[in-house]
């Protein structure tokens, strides 16, 4: 990566950005400084401030204090269009697409080539959007297509395209390699030198490291909402850039367990063959020994979520699943429950809380069997249910009769920990269940997790974080396109080994 | 996971292989036509003189046209992912007022028509404005405006009855160039809608419907486009309200009421997602022909013709499952 | 309060729920004040009575009413549920009170039908609540018209006339059974199992699902109790007013959502209860007690009812906070 010089004052700055969140202070006075064409990498954990550090450069949010100036100019960004104005162009994780309309509706958004009274051209909207996608290489992107029927790889890139046909000046990238095969990286990587070369700013976020190292001149470091270092690429070795993201050297975060104490060879929890779930998941082979700890790796979108689902009776499957010696069949997550397989999903604000609710209704809520005697709850039994949770999860709160919604997101997090776990489960399914939350719950969590293991639990987790991977699991399954592609442990089991399973291998799906 | 949301209105959004076929043979597109043709068929077969007969088209378009109008409006508002329940409110209003002080006001037939569907217009742009402004959903909004609407309507007019002016009956019935004043209507209604397709306007309440999080972010003017809206389905509502005032000469109290379930079925009927983001006006309109045939083919099989607004509801119940079924099972075929 | 929730205060979980019921009890308090105010008689005994007992009706539907909002619905089938419910009786049972055990039973079971449509649609087809109770009711509308030709010719057995106003122990039955139906809709709203599930759906109907509630099962519920609701409603009703005619269920749909509202529900789900339902049916009841004091008739309840309801909706829409 060549140096580039960085002289005079920075062009764009961000200067001690604060935002809170009722009670949740996101971001503390973070500060970022950009130099015209250079590519400055972004990183930090989840929840450590960059979404919605993006989100206020990106004028989606309105920052509570602090700076920010492109070219000497201060910047008021009081919406979206203010920062486009500006000449910010962002890439959002989510995507910024609208399924409904059609890829030329979505590329040309506002700035339509022919517009009479209110009447857009459709013949020259679609000729525009045709040459815009040549432009880039992706003349196989038909126009005319809704956005929902695009997979997610093609919705990537149109996102990225729409992006850069409006110019900007600096651009954001905000996770825009999550789902691209390695020649669409490739790809991405190419037009964002191209971009930075004729003098634009780019600021890649990405939790994928080796792609920071290969892109980036330079790269600031985020932790707990605020800068907490940066450097130019070759003064930043991997090893400082995770002490820096964590806080504290890697060994000492992930606890230390044998393995051989741990694991029962003997008694399977689970155990699945020829598992599948229509249309992408297929031919899965997977066994779960009581006490073992089983990673799912892989690039997002390959299958991951569809292997979870299914194990727990959201999706439809195919295959044989068998549980403590039972063959299951699932229909609902009910059955799931029954068989004893428990669920902490990704998201707890849309998918594990009920926010609004107390901390007891949540911890009781998929316990309600348990505490109750046809159909009438016993109030004791239930404040036993909770307060067990509450201590064995060490819960900060002042009553459990508060709002879930007035907790921190680590201790969120475990609500819904204490909630699936009081239920006892013999596998636990854990999808990105770290996410979000802060580093000193992340490790309880690694902590709850060994506990549960010697206790007899098996568990099933994926991880976007391969540190977390390799540290936590006995063995990693990486998962290609919606089946297994490698399996991982021992002396195998490294970060490098997981990244290289998850993009190599067979080209498919070419784009252009 | 996000990918995988439960919630079946959202997943919807992420078409399944068989949906996608039928919607690149525009089978959903063709669906209102196919209604409309099997009922002709079958109105033919029973009893051919009600399609043939002199004056059959009239009849029919004097009663499609009003209907065509509030689905006209209802449609843009389920573009949104909206509904508007005030039309009902709206329409009755508009009748009591052109039924008790149309003849006696003194304004004249112009100002009198510009008037009520003026009112219309501000009781629309109310409603958008609360639903821009607030958490309210349009159902509750609307809901209650319809409440209010029908109360100032049985304010104005306790009883049906009342006397529209001449002048204004004259103006809504007869015909030019040999064809009937409804029918130029409809062909009017169609005409705007070929035009309005492809605005902006039309791009941004779709965008509204589908994902309005992030219609947000890529710039959609929200408070805008929902104000304008409810705004014109309350005018067209009002205009609606003219033409019954004129057709029957007087004015009603709950005159408005059954072009609610009417209009959403038509809406239904016509293919537009009762979630928002997809649908045409057109097809809607075609919609609305297929519900009013229903009372001809109850004659025609020589039902009492109670047993139309059973088969309207039940038509509505049976499009709006089907049209959801296929939104939600495709969660079970997987995506 | 929920903004001090987010400030790491302790709100205890019932309080959170009272400051938007206590209001509505404050409004039926300041309302009746009103009315004696203007006059004297407001205040008596007996038209104490007479308010309760109009209420009663709101009061009954409004159960069903609260359920289907809480979870994040609405039944805009309760008005020719509750006028079907009526008329059938009246027609069948032909004014032979003998006939009353089979009739009621029949009656009964076709609401249970009627909300097992509602219900079904809603939450196996996934069909959108409004849209799906909208279509019922013009359909049970079209079958009444075509079962009753457009007119209804029979009375009541005057036993049921006499059932509704007859006294227990100082109270009129009618007000017995709303008592009942408010021991019930406490019950099963705080102390059972199926509100639990019922306030989860209505909060985060994805979370549920996860949590291992059958939400599609129990999300049918709400419309069968309210169709049940609606058409113990309008038998009631018509033992009260001794007839049944086809508006008679006309008022009860705005009345019961307004209720509802007014009681301190979100129209979003997952919050309020019918305890503040009971306020609301009290307070429209005197919203219509008083208007009828300054003379003003049918007209100005729709708007008022409309008024109260938006205004209601758009108070408890302020208090939430992330869900």
């Amino acid at each position: 990566m060549q140096q580039r010089a960085r002289t005079g004052s920075p062009d764009l700055v961000l200067a001690d950005i604060r935002k809170s969140f009722g009670g949740v202070h996101a971001l503390r006075g973070a500060t970022l400084e950009c130099w015209r064409g250079e590519i400055h990498g972004f990183v930090g954990e989840n929840g450590a401030g960059k979404s919605t550090l993006v989100k206020i450069l990106s004028g989606a949010l309105p920052a509570d204090a602090g700076e920010m100036s492109l070219d000497g100019k201060q910047l008021r960004l009081r919406s979206p269009a203010d920062a486009r104005r500006a000449g910010i162009g962002t890439v959002f994780q989510e995507l910024s697409l609208i399924a409904d309309l059609s890829v030329a509706q979505n590329l040309f958004y506002g700035i339509e080539p022919s517009v009479h009274a209110g009447r857009i051209g459709v013949r020259a909207l679609r000729a525009a959007a045709r040459s815009a996608l040549a432009a880039y290489g992706f003349s196989s992107i038909q126009p005319d297509r809704l956005v929902s029927e695009l997979r997610l790889a093609e919705r990537q890139i149109v996102e990225v395209v729409k992006v850069l046909i409006r110019e900007p000046e600096v651009l954001i990238l905000d996770e825009a390699t999550s789902a691209l095969l390695p020649e669409q990286v490739q790809w991405l990587f190419g037009t964002v030198k191209e971009f930075a070369e004729s003098g634009g700013i780019v600021i890649f976020i990405s939790h994928r490291l080796a792609e920071i190292e290969a892109l980036c001149d330079h790269v600031t470091v985020l932790r707990t909402g605020k800068d907490v270092g940066h450097g130019a690429i070759a003064e930043m070795p991997e090893d400082t850039v995770v002490e820096l993201m964590l806080g504290r050297k890697i060994e000492r975060f992930f606890p230390h367990s044998e393995r051989a104490g741990r694991v029962r060879p003997d008694q399977v929890v689970c155990e699945v063959q020829d598992f599948g779930s229509p249309p992408r998941l297929h031919d899965i082979d997977l066994s779960i020994r009581r006490g073992e700890i089983i990673g799912i790796g892989g690039l997002q979108g390959q299958g991951q979520a569809d292997l979870f689902f299914a194990l727990y009776g959201v999706r439809p499957s195919t295959g044989r699943l068998v549980v403590d010696g039972k063959v299951v069949r699932l229909r609902k997550p009910g059955d799931a429950l029954a068989a004893g397989i428990a669920l902490v999903p990704e998201d707890r604000t849309s998918e594990g809380l009920c926010l609004s609710l107390s901390v007891r209704d949540n911890v009781s809520l998929g316990n309600l069997g348990s505490i109750s005697n046809a159909s009438l709850i016993r109030p004791e039994q239930e404040q036993r249910l909770v307060r067990s949770a509450i201590d064995s999860l060490r819960i900060v709160l002042e009553d459990p009769r508060q709002e879930a919604n007035s907790l921190s997101g680590g201790n969120q997090q475990k609500v819904l920990l204490g909630r699936v776990l009081a239920r006892k489960p013999s596998l636990l399914l854990m999808y990105d269940a770290t996410r979000g939350v802060d580093v000193g719950t992340k490790t309880e969590i690694y902590h709850l997790m060994h506990e549960q293991c010697e206790a007899g639990v098996g568990i099933l987790f994926y991880s976007t974080d391969t540190a977390e991977l390799v540290n936590l699991a006995d063995q990693v399954v990486v998962l290609h396109d919606g089946t297994v592609r490698a399996r991982l442990s021992g002396a195998d089991l490294t970060e490098e080994r997981i990244i290289a399973a998850a993009v190599g291998g067979r080209r498919r799906e070419a784009v252009a | 996971m996000s990918e995988t949301a439960v919630d079946p209105s959202v997943r919807g959004r992420w078409a399944a292989p068989p949906l996608r076929l039928a919607r690149r043979i525009g089978l959903v597109a063709a669906m209102p036509y196919l209604y409309l043709v099997a009922l002709a068929l079958a109105i033919y077969f029973l009893q051919s003189n009600l399609l043939t007969g002199s004056g059959a088209i009239d009849v029919r378009a004097t009663a499609v046209f009003p209907l065509a109008l509030i689905a006209f409006g209802q449609t843009l508002a389920i573009f949104t992912r909206g509904i508007d329940l005030a039309v009902g409110g709206i329409v009755s209003t508009t009748t009591a007022l052109l039924a008790t002080h149309g003849g006696t006001s003194g304004l004249t037939l112009g100002v009198q028509v510009a008037a009520v569907i003026g009112l219309g217009a501000v009781a629309g742009a109310f409603n958008g404005a609360v639903v821009a402004l607030t958490r309210l959903q349009p159902f509750i909004v609307t809901l209650a405006t319809w409440s209010i609407w029908g109360g100032v309507a049985f304010v104005v007019l306790p009883v049906e009855g009342g006397a529209t002016s001449p002048g204004l009956i004259s103006l809504v019935l007869g015909s030019v160039l040999g064809v009937p004043k409804s029918v130029w209507g409809i062909a009017i209604l169609f005409a705007i809608w070929l035009w309005l397709r492809n605005t902006r306007f039309v791009v941004d309440l779709k965008a509204i419907g589908s994902d309005e999080a992030r219609a947000r972010l890529v710039g959609v003017p929200l408070v805008r486009r929902k104000v304008q809206t409810y705004a014109i389905s309350g005018a067209l509502a009002a205009t609606a309200g003219v033409w019954v005032a004129a057709q029957t000469a007087s004015g009603a109290p709950t005159a408005g009421d059954q072009f609610i379930l009417a209009s959403v079925a038509a809406v239904v009927i016509g293919g537009a997602s009762i979630f928002g983001g997809t649908g045409s006006v057109a097809s809607s309109i075609v919609g609305a022909i297929v519900l009013l045939m229903i009372p001809d083919l109850v004659f025609a099989l020589e039902l009492t013709s109670f047993w139309s607004v059973f088969f309207q509801g039940f038509l509505l119940i049976v499009a709006v499952t089907i049209s959801s079924l296929a939104i939600t099972l495709r969660v079970g075929r997987g995506r | 309060m929920n903004v001090l929730a987010t400030r790491g205060v302790k709100v205890p979980h019932s309080l959170r729920r009272n400051p938007a019921i206590l209001l509505s009890y404050a409004t039926v308090a300041a309302l009746f004040i009103a009315g004696t105010l203007y006059t004297s008689g407001f205040g008596s005994a007996n038209n104490i009575r007479t308010l309760l007992l109009q209420a009663s009706f709101i009061g009954v539907i409004g159960l069903g009413q609260t359920l289907c909002i809480l979870t994040g619905g609405i039944d805009l089938s309760v008005p020719w549920t509750l006028t079907g419910a009526a008329v059938l009786t009246s027609i069948l049972a032909n004014g032979d009170a003998s006939r009353l055990p089979e009739v009621l039973a029949l009656v009964l079971v076709l609401a249970v039908g009627v909300g097992l449509v509602n219900g079904i649609g809603v939450a196996y087809a996934g069909v959108p609540p409004i849209i799906m109770t909208l279509g019922t009711n013009g359909a049970l509308q079209g079958l009444l018209l075509v079962y009753t030709q457009g007119g209804i010719s029979s009375f009541p057995p005057l036993a049921l006339n006499r059932f509704v106003l007859d006294r227990s122990l100082g109270l009129q039955n009618q007000l017995w059974i709303w008592i009942g139906v408010v021991l019930l809709g406490i019950v099963l709203l705080s102390a059972t199992t199926l509100g639990r599930r019922l306030y989860a759906i209505g909060t985060n109907r994805n979370a549920a699902y996860l949590a291992g509630i059958n939400v599609k099962r129990v999300l049918v519920i709400p419309y069968v109790i309210s169709a049940v609701g609606a058409a113990a409603t309008g038998i009631l009703l018509m033992g009260y007013t001794g007839q049944a005619f086809l508006t008679m269920g006309d008022p009860y749909l705005f009345a019961s959502a307004a209720a509802v509202a007014v009681g301190g529900a979100s129209i979003l789900g997952g919050d309020g209860h019918y305890v503040g339902t009971v306020a609301g049916a009290m307070v429209l009841t005197l919203l219509s007690g008083l208007l009828l004091l300054f003379s003003l008739g049918t007209g100005y309840l729709s708007i008022a009812y409309g008024g109260v309801l938006l205004v209601a909706a758009f108070l408890a829409s302020l208090k939430l906070s992330r869900r």
